[in-house]
C-alpha cells in the first residue's frame, strides 16, 4: 500500500479525503486537450494487462521504456545538486553564493550554458520563525523566469520543504499560473537550496519583470510569512541573442511544420514552430505531431544537449493547428548553423484511428514495436582488459572502455559511435540483480566539451560480490528521418 | 450489460473491467487536462499518459474510497489526477524528499512547543482531519495534499487570501490540539 510522503497516510485514506475537495470541471475549460481515441485504447489495454498480472500474482518486472534523460523541463533541466561540493556554513542569515544555483542545477544535467553570467544577483533575505529564506538570484529569458533560493534555519529542516515554494507570485502585477519546473536539495540538515520557475510567455513584449513574491508556509512543519519584491530583466540576454526567421518548413507525412523563429541566446537555441495537420481526422499517435522529437547538431556535427523537446499545444479548430518549441544547449558560440534530424519513438502498442465521412471514428489496433535491448552481464568488480561493445542497432554502438570503483562511486568511461552519440551515450544503464537501475551520482556524462563523444558515467558504487548487467537499447523503435534533415543558418 | 453513468461505480466494485473502460472513455479528457495543468509544457506526452495510467489504476484499486453520498465522481477523479500529477512531478525532478520520512515535527507559531507525530498515528491524523470544520478541511486538503498555492485557493473560493491563511492556521492548530488529546503521553 502506498504511503503519502508527508502524512504517512495510506493512499486509500487520502482518496477518502479527496471526496471533500470540490473540483469544478470549468476550471479547465480554457484548455483544449482532446485525448485521441488510440490513447484511450492503449490505456484500456494497459489496465487489463495490469489487472490480469495482479490477479495471477506473477512477478512482472515493469521496465521504464521511456528514456528520461532528455526529459529536462523547459529551459532549465532541474534536478538536485549531487552532494555538496561547495562548502556552505551550517547556519547563516545571508549565505554568500559562491556558485550560481541556476548554473549548478543546469550543469548537473549536462547543460553548461553561461547561466552565471546572465543570472541576476538578488540577494534578499527575510527571516520569520527562525527560518531565513534568501532569494539569491533570478534569470529571465524568452519564456521563463527562474529563481534560485536558499532556506536556512538553526534547527533541522530536513525533509520539511515542499516543492512549489513560489506558487504565489505576481509578475508585473498579474498572478501567474505558477506551475513550472522546481527542484531542490538539502546541502545539510539545516540548509536547502532550490530552484523554481514559471513560464512567462503570456507576458508579451516586456523585457523587465517586477516580481511580488509572497511565501506563506514553506510546509506545515515550517509555517511563516516571507515577502519579497524584486526586478529581473531579460534585456542583457536579448541583447546578446540573435533572432532568425528561417522561413522554411518540413513536409512530414501527416503534417507540415513551419519554422517560425529561431533564437540563439548565450543559453541555447530555441526553435519555435507551428504547423497544420494534413488530414484533420487522422491525428498523430505520437504527440502533438508526428516526428516531434528532434536531434540537433552544430556545424561540426556534434550533437547538442536537448533541453526541452516534444511538448506543445494543439487544437484542430485553430489556425495553426499546433505550436511547439524545441530547445537545445549551445555547444560553441561561433557555430554557424544547426542541423535538425526529426525522429519518432514508436510505443510498444499502437493502432490507428480514422474518421469516415460521416464523422464516425474507426479504430484498428495493430501491434506496436517492442523495444529490443542489448545486455551484457558483468561482475561488480570487473576490470576491463579490452573494451566491451554494446550494439545499438542502426544508431551505432557504445564502447565501454573502463569501469572502476573508488570512494563509494563507480565510474564508467565509454564512447559512442553513430548517428546520435549523446543520445546513445545517455541510453546506458547498469542494472542490479533485481533489474533495477543503479542510481546515477550525476547526470552529466559529457565531461569534456572538446571530446564530445567520450563519456563518463558516475554511479553508486557497485558491490564487488554481485553481478550486474550493462544495459542499453538498440533503438529499434526509433524511426530516424535522415531524409528530412534540415540545416538552418545561425548568422544573419 | 451496458455500462452507463448510473451503474459504472457499482460495476467497478464488482470488478467488471467494462466499467473501467467506461471511465477511461469518458474521463480521459478531463484527467489529461488536470495533469497537463500541473505538469505544464516541459514534459513529454509519454509522461502525461503514464501519469494518467496511474490515475485510472488508482480509481480501480481504491474505488471503495469513493463516497457516493458525499461527492461527485467527476470531482473525485479530478482530485486524484491532481494529487498524482503533483506526486509525479516531484518524483520526476528527483526532489530530495524521496527519503522516507519516519517522524516529522509540528511547530506552532511561536516555535516553542513541539509535537512529534510518529508513523503509527496515521489513523488519528485522518480522524482529526475529518473532524475539522468543513471549510477548513477542504482548504487544508487542497494546500497540503494537492500542493495548491494560497492565491489559487483564494481565487477558487472567491475569498481574500488572508481568509485562507487564517483557515489554514486554524486547521493546523485544530490538528495539533486534537492529536495532543489523543496522544497526550507523547509529550
Amino acid at each position: 500500500m502506498m504511503k503519502d510522503e508527508h502524512f504517512n497516510l495510506d493512499e486509500k485514506d487520502i482518496f477518502k479525503l479527496l471526496n471533500q475537495v470540490n473540483i469544478n470541471e470549468s476550471e479547465f475549460n480554457d484548455m483544449d486537450d482532446e485525448v485521441q481515441k488510440i490513447q484511450k485504447e492503449r490505456i484500456k489495454k494497459n489496465m487489463k494487462k495490469r489487472i490480469k498480472s495482479e490477479s495471477i500474482d506473477t512477478k512482472t518486472r515493469i521496465r521504464n521504456k521511456v528514456i528520461r534523460y532528455s526529459c529536462a523541463a523547459a529551459i532549465t533541466g532541474v534536478v538536485c545538486l549531487a552532494g555538496a561540493a561547495t562548502a556552505f556554513p551550517a547556519f547563516a542569515k545571508n549565505i554568500p553564493i559562491l556558485n550560481s544555483i541556476i548554473q549548478s542545477f543546469n550543469s548537473e544535467y549536462g547543460d553548461h550554458g553561461d547561466y552565471t553570467k546572465y543570472s541576476e544577483l538578488i540577494n534578499k533575505s527575510v527571516t520569520d520563525n527562525g527560518i531565513t529564506i534568501s532569494i539569491n538570484e533570478a534569470l529571465a529569458d524568452d519564456s521563463e523566469l527562474v529563481i534560485g533560493y536558499t532556506i536556512t534555519s538553526s534547527k533541522s529542516i530536513k525533509g520539511q520543504v515542499m516543492p512549489d515554494l513560489l506558487s504565489d507570485m505576481k509578475v508585473n502585477g498579474k498572478s501567474e499560473d505558477a506551475y513550472g519546473s522546481s527542484g531542490g536539495k538539502y546541502l545539510n540538515d539545516c540548509t536547502y537550496v532550490g530552484l523554481d520557475s514559471i513560464s512567462t510567455d503570456q507576458i508579451h513584449d516586456l523585457n523587465n519583470f517586477n516580481v511580488d513574491l509572497k511565501i506563506n508556509d514553506i510546509s506545515k512543519e515550517l509555517p511563516g510569512e516571507w515577502n519579497f519584491a524584486f526586478s529581473v530583466s531579460k534585456e542583457d540576454l536579448i541583447k546578446n541573442s540573435t533572432i532568425i526567421y528561417p522561413n522554411t518548413k518540413i513536409d512530414f507525412p501527416d503534417s507540415v511544420v513551419n519554422f517560425d523563429k529561431l533564437m540563439k541566446s548565450p543559453l541555447g537555441i530555441t526553435i519555435y514552430i507551428s504547423g497544420n495537420y494534413k488530414d484533420k481526422g487522422k491525428q498523430s499517435h505520437f504527440g502533438i505531431f508526428d516526428y516531434n522529437n528532434w536531434l540537433a547538431f552544430d556545424d561540426k556535427g556534434v550533437e547538442l544537449y536537448p533541453k526541452s523537446i516534444g511538448g506543445g499545444t494543439s487544437n484542430i479548430n485553430k489556425q495553426p493547428n499546433f505550436k511547439s518549441q524545441m530547445s537545445f544547449a549551445n555547444l560553441s558560440d561561433d557555430s554557424k548553423y544547426v542541423t535538425i534530424i526529426p525522429y519518432k519513438v514508436v510505443p510498444s502498442e499502437m493502432g490507428s484511428a480514422e474518421m469516415d465521412k460521416d464523422g464516425n471514428e474507426k479504430v484498428t489496433t495493430i501491434e506496436g514495436v517492442e523495444e529490443i535491448d542489448t545486455e551484457k552481464t558483468i561482475d561488480g568488480n570487473i576490470r576491463l582488459v579490452s573494451p566491451i561493445q554494446l550494439p545499438q542497432g542502426k544508431m551505432g554502438k557504445l564502447f565501454i572502455k573502463d569501469i572502476f570503483t573508488k570512494d563509494n562511486v563507480t565510474t564508467v568511461k565509454y564512447t559512442a559511435e553513430g548517428i546520435a552519440p549523446l543520445t546513445q551515450g545517455n541510453a546506458l544503464r547498469i542494472l542490479d540483480d533485481k533489474g533495477n537501475s543503479v542510481k546515477l551520482v550525476d547526470q552529466d556524462i559529457r565531461k569534456d566539451a572538446t571530446k564530445p563523444n567520450e563519456f563518463t558515467m558516475r554511479l553508486a558504487a557497485l558491490d564487488p560480490n554481485k553481478k550486474y548487467t550493462l544495459h542499453t537499447t538498440t533503438f529499434n523503435n526509433y524511426e530516424v528521418r535522415d531524409d528530412l534533415k534540415l540545416t538552418i543558418r545561425l548568422t544573419k | 450489460m451496458k455500462i452507463d453513468e448510473t451503474n459504472f461505480v457499482k460495476q467497478i466494485k464488482t470488478r467488471n473491467t467494462d466499467a473501467l473502460d467506461y471511465v477511461v472513455d469518458n474521463y480521459s479528457n478531463l484527467v489529461f487536462k488536470v495533469i497537463h495543468r500541473v505538469l505544464n509544457l516541459g514534459f513529454k506526452i509519454q509522461d502525461v499518459e503514464e501519469c494518467a495510467n496511474d490515475v485510472f489504476w488508482s480509481v480501480w484499486t481504491n474505488i471503495d474510497s469513493f463516497d457516493e453520498e458525499r461527492g461527485k465522481f467527476k470531482s473525485w477523479i479530478c482530485a486524484i489526477a491532481k494529487y498524482k500529477a503533483v506526486d509525479y512531478r516531484r518524483k520526476l525532478y528527483k526532489q530530495s524528499t524521496e527519503e522516507c520520512i519516519e517522524d516529522y515535527v509540528f511547530c506552532d507559531q511561536a516555535g516553542i512547543e513541539n509535537l512529534i507525530i510518529s508513523k503509527e498515528n496515521g489513523k488519528e491524523i485522518l480522524q482529526a482531519i475529518n473532524e475539522m470544520k468543513d471549510e477548513d478541511r477542504e482548504i487544508f486538503i487542497r494546500r497540503y495534499f494537492l500542493s495548491e498555492g494560497i492565491e489559487n485557493i483564494a481565487k477558487f473560493f472567491g475569498v481574500n487570501r488572508n481568509l485562507v491563511d487564517q483557515r489554514l492556521s486554524r486547521g493546523r492548530r485544530f490538528l495539533k490540539e486534537r492529536l495532543m488529546i489523543l496522544k497526550g503521553d507523547l509529550l
